[in-house]
């Protein structure tokens, strides 16, 4: 128990250190790459603490990732350009949010979630879209400027020193979600996505943990939001949108779901092969679709789950 | 003081009524069983108790204290623990994982996330101990859905031991186990405290007899006999009732 922790802790460090060299060496079209997949592997793993861990399989975790990337937006500029009031405003927006939401679809479960959650997203979606004064529509927020921001020495405007940024607050970020998924409070995640009666049963109050898993995951969703949108430097609705809570879903699918590697593997390997497929042809999404469908049918635990049936094979 | 208090009650699934008018007292400290032949309304009358139902009519009451409509994990808390007919553990988890949610349930730091569960000394000790007592130990790493039936069923039983609760209701604890799990399990309920008011659901007779201080029996979601073994043994009515298809 204890050395599956320190297991990983030493897994994570070894991923990041690799990270680190390869952000040094590789050219600054990769390394933004890297940079773009680091984001998204943190969103997946925000899923998957609902997903994986509580078995709850919200279909609209991009509501988390758009509002935090919007309300970052809206906030540098309007009000002030200061990165750290940004990055505030846009995890405590992700934080109501996700207490909002939680709040309204928490008494659902299986299918019902998955629709509810969906809809909800897609309330956010239509604001997004159709309030132009303050989202500028379709449009999109541009010109979020990350130049003249600086941190221990990093320049944002420099995409090295960003993919260092990003890397440390992944890093940041992944023990705490490790550290929460050992917790009282992540066992119990497990119990009742494996048997919400047996809990209640022995005492636990099912709602209000869900409820706290929805608002973590919603933040942490909301976090990869901000980071996202000083990378791009621009954000439009696509980004609240049912393609991004899809794509983030198959991540933690194809990776293996409920694992702490699996949603990593899945945001690398996605945004790697859906980049390197789309080079070589407008048909890219054709390929991916093949791609998960071989997934799902020989691998249906992903690729984590994969090696762990090779490894244990009485598991 | 009666540990549970049972007024009354009445559950209808549909129209259809599954327990009716049913009312009984249960001393503390009592072993009582629950015979009857299928659907008689035994799961019912536990669901009820434990909440997982909820009532038409009548109430029930836990050492004096109205928990009629008390949800089911506050129930958990004034000492009320269960087992289910089919086995409800959590498969994917170890059998150490298993227990340690049982025994983190009343645990002041169980909502905590800063800090992994293995740091908790006092709760890592009150699963070893509770492992060791029951002699899960050399299991204890095992996923549970590969458990063998028996295992489970123990396991059920002492996850609902692990927070010293003070009435039990243990819903057919010997189904589906073979001859000798069954004298682990029969063995197992037998040694339990006498402050632990204990009622079981039974199908196997002579599990029940050997258990249960008193039995009450119910055919069609009513009590149709209660007394000592000896006296429901000696029952005829009651004999024909539960063995009526098979004479």
């Amino acid at each position: 128990m204890y050395t599956r922790t320190a297991v990983n802790l030493a897994q994570l460090t070894l991923l990041v250190a690799a990270l680190y060299i390869a952000g040094k060496l590789l050219s600054s079209y990769w390394v933004g790459l890297m940079t773009e997949a680091l984001i998204w592997a943190l969103f997946a793993l925000s899923l998957d603490i609902l997903l994986g861990h509580t078995g709850l399989p919200s279909l609209g975790h991009a509501a988390f990732f758009g509002i935090g990337a919007y309300a970052a937006a809206i906030w540098f500029l309007n009000v002030g350009q200061n990165f750290w009031v940004c990055l505030a405003v846009g995890l405590g927006a992700a934080a109501l949010l996700a207490l909002l939401y939680g709040l309204l679809v928490l008494r659902t479960v299986g299918v019902y979630f998955l629709m509810i959650t969906l809809a909800l997203a897609q309330v956010l979606w239509a604001i997004v879209f159709s309030w132009r004064s303050v989202t500028n529509g379709d449009d999109g927020i541009r010109n979020i400027g990350r130049d003249h921001i600086e941190f221990v020495g990093l320049r944002f405007g420099e995409t090295g020193d960003y993919f260092l940024f990003v890397l440390g607050v992944f890093a940041i970020a992944t023990i705490g979600i490790l550290v929460v998924l050992r917790s009282p409070f992540g066992y119990s995640l497990r119990g009742i996505r494996e048997s919400s009666a047996r809990m209640e049963a022995l005492g636990y109050n099912v709602w209000l943990y869900k409820l706290l898993a929805f608002l973590v995951s919603g933040t942490i969703g909301g976090l990869a939001g901000v980071l996202f949108v000083f990378d791009k430097n621009y954000v439009n609705p696509e980004a609240a949108g049912v393609v991004v809570s899809a794509e983030v879903m198959l991540m933690i699918i194809l990776g293996g779901a409920g694992t702490l590697f699996g949603p990593i593997i899945g945001a690398f390997t996605i945004v790697f092969l859906s980049h390197g497929i789309s080079s070589i042809t407008e048909r890219w999404n054709l390929i991916m679709g093949v791609i998960y469908v071989l997934v799902v049918v020989f691998a249906p635990n992903g690729v984590t789950g994969l090696f762990a049936r090779v490894r244990q094979p009485a598991d | 003081m009666s540990a549970v208090s049972v007024r009354a009650v009445c559950v209808t699934f549909g129209g259809v009524c599954a327990v009716e008018d049913v009312s009984f007292d249960i001393p503390t400290g009592e072993r009582r069983g629950f015979l009857g032949p299928n659907g008689a309304g035994k799961t019912t009358l536990f669901n009820l108790i434990g909440g997982q139902v909820p009532l038409n009519a009548g109430s029930v009451r836990l050492f004096d204290q109205d928990v009629t409509r008390m949800p089911v994990r506050e129930r958990a808390h004034c000492g009320l623990s269960r087992t289910f007919q089919i086995t409800k553990l959590f498969p994917n988890l170890t059998l150490r994982e298993n227990a340690m949610l049982a025994v983190q349930a009343f645990h002041p730091s169980r909502y905590s996330m800063h800090r992994t569960v293995f740091t908790y000394r006092d709760i890592q000790r009150a699963v070893d101990e509770l492992l060791d007592t029951w002699g899960l130990s050399d299991k204890a790493g095992t996923t549970v859905r590969h458990l063998s039936y028996g295992d489970q069923r123990q396991l059920e039983i002492v996850m609902a031991l692990a927070n010293k609760p003070r009435v039990l209701l243990l819903d057919e604890p010997t189904a589906g186990l073979s001859p000798a799990e069954t004298v682990l399990v029969t063995g197992l309920v037998s040694a339990l405290p006498r402050d632990i008011t204990v009622l079981f659901i039974e199908h196997d007779m002579d599990v029940a007899f050997q258990i249960a201080d008193r039995i009450t029996v119910l055919n069609k979601g009513r009590i149709i006999g209660e007394g000592e073994p000896a006296e429901i043994r000696a029952n005829v009515q009651i004999r024909d009732i539960y063995f009526g298809k098979m004479n």
